[in-house]
């Protein structure tokens, strides 16, 4: 029987949910210091971006509790997929817990054990703002908002670095910035960094990145 | 009798714990991670498998503080309950000197019967033997727990307990930690 999580549960998976989506759709945006050249770059590798339709990965997470000054390591399987008019993501933690959770275009699946919940991120009007911005993540348009996020970009040989410091209160109250590594080999996001207000970070290092392979639609689906 | 109790997460560095709550029809999962920093002095960090930050704590002979709670945990009525259930579960500011203590009828065990505030007392519950803390449980009497605190063991590792049940009879919630495999938290 599904399970409904509480409305705190809820932003916190649509919080993390608009950073996943930010990672998909590689932000290449340049600030205002971002000369021609630079911009062209930046273009030249959104539009590489683009036409990734699949991603297989793993992936560790490094958890920084700034208040107890440890860390906490995870690891799993990631995997994305363009479907149509929806993205689907999948994260199944495989060490030291197992744990799943799915999103696949409005709708989220969380398994923990033998648990499943159920969230549709429409049913709540508290989270319209960030299901806003979620949407505009999927179709692109997230990629001239400076009104949500301002961005910094760094060419580092065979890395582009990029940063996000969010602007709206809504967002800033968790998150201060997040970084991203985008690898030049394949275009896509080798490291993730989530730096929240408290001072704490998250960091996603994704390996053995298989762009473009075969990825089912049934890999989404959680019994 | 074993000369003192042997608490648990008195001799551990840092522990982690997957957490399984039901509240009423609601299920939430995350990880708690307890780090010791002196005797009775803890820290505790719950966050999501995802790794959001949900609250920080610390707690230093018997008094909680909770800290860079995410928004909407920051509740007095959900604070309160993780503040006196995390208290309670690593023993802090338990004295032994300070509580009554009971024998059972039909095993060896020794109960503590420590009073807390008006009409409440925590109950501790020890094998005489090897010190180990078996059972924490808080009522108005002693048979009238509102909620009861389960150890369970593996390997003699006594400060480090491999599961722990946290179960609260007033409201429909229970809390199931099991501990995670060393190796992963630094």
């Amino acid at each position: 029987m599904p399970i409904i999580c509480p409305g705190w549960i809820m932003t916190e998976k649509l919080i993390f949910i608009l950073i996943l989506i930010q990672m998909l759709v590689v932000p290449v945006l340049a600030d205002d210091k971002c000369d021609d050249p630079c911009m062209k770059q930046v273009e030249f590798i959104e539009e590489k971006s683009k036409k990734i339709d699949s991603i297989r990965s793993s992936f560790r997470q490094v958890k920084k509790l700034s208040f107890m000054n440890s860390e906490v390591v995870s690891s799993g399987v990631f995997l994305f997929r363009k479907d149509k008019n929806k993205n689907q993501v999948r994260w199944e933690y495989t060490s030291p817990f197992s744990y799943i959770i799915v999103i696949d275009g409005d709708n989220i699946v969380m398994k923990d054990n033998k648990k499943v919940s159920r969230f549709d991120m429409s049913s709540s009007k508290i989270f319209e703002e960030i299901n806003e911005i979620l949407i505009k993540s999927l179709n692109g348009t997230i990629l001239t908002d400076r009104k949500n996020f301002s961005f910094e970009y760094a060419d580092k040989g065979d890395e582009f670095h990029v940063s996000m410091v969010p602007g709206k209160e809504s967002l800033k109250k968790y998150l201060k910035e997040i970084q991203m590594v985008i690898s030049k080999k394949d275009y896509a996001v080798s490291l993730l960094k989530m730096i929240e207000s408290s001072g704490d970070s998250t960091t996603l290092f994704f390996t053995d990145k298989k762009i473009n392979g075969n990825v089912s639609g049934k890999e989404f689906e959680v019994k | 009798m074993a000369e003192k109790a042997a608490e648990p997460f008195s001799s551990i560095d840092t522990v982690t714990y997957k957490v399984a709550l039901n509240l009423y029809s609601m299920y939430f999962s995350g990880l708690l991670v307890i780090k010791k920093i002196e005797a009775d002095h803890h820290k505790f960090a719950l966050i999501s498998e995802t790794g959001f930050k949900l609250f920080d704590m610390e707690i230093i002979n018997g008094k909680a503080e909770i800290m860079n709670v995410f928004a909407e945990l920051d509740r007095d009525s959900v604070k309160k309950t993780f503040k006196e259930d995390l208290t309670a579960l690593v023993l802090s500011g338990f004295n032994q000197s300070e509580c009554k203590s009971y024998g059972f009828k039909d095993h060896k065990d020794i109960l503590f019967m420590c009073p807390e505030r008006r009409d409440i007392a925590t109950f501790t519950q020890i094998d005489p033997v090897t010190g180990v803390v078996k059972k924490v449980w808080k009522a108005e009497d002693m048979d009238e727990k509102f909620v009861e605190i389960n150890y369970g063991f593996e390997n003699n590792q006594f400060s480090k307990p491999k599961f722990i049940t946290i179960i609260h009879f007033n409201v429909n919630l229970r809390i199931e930690l099991t501990l995670l495999e060393d190796g992963n938290v630094q």
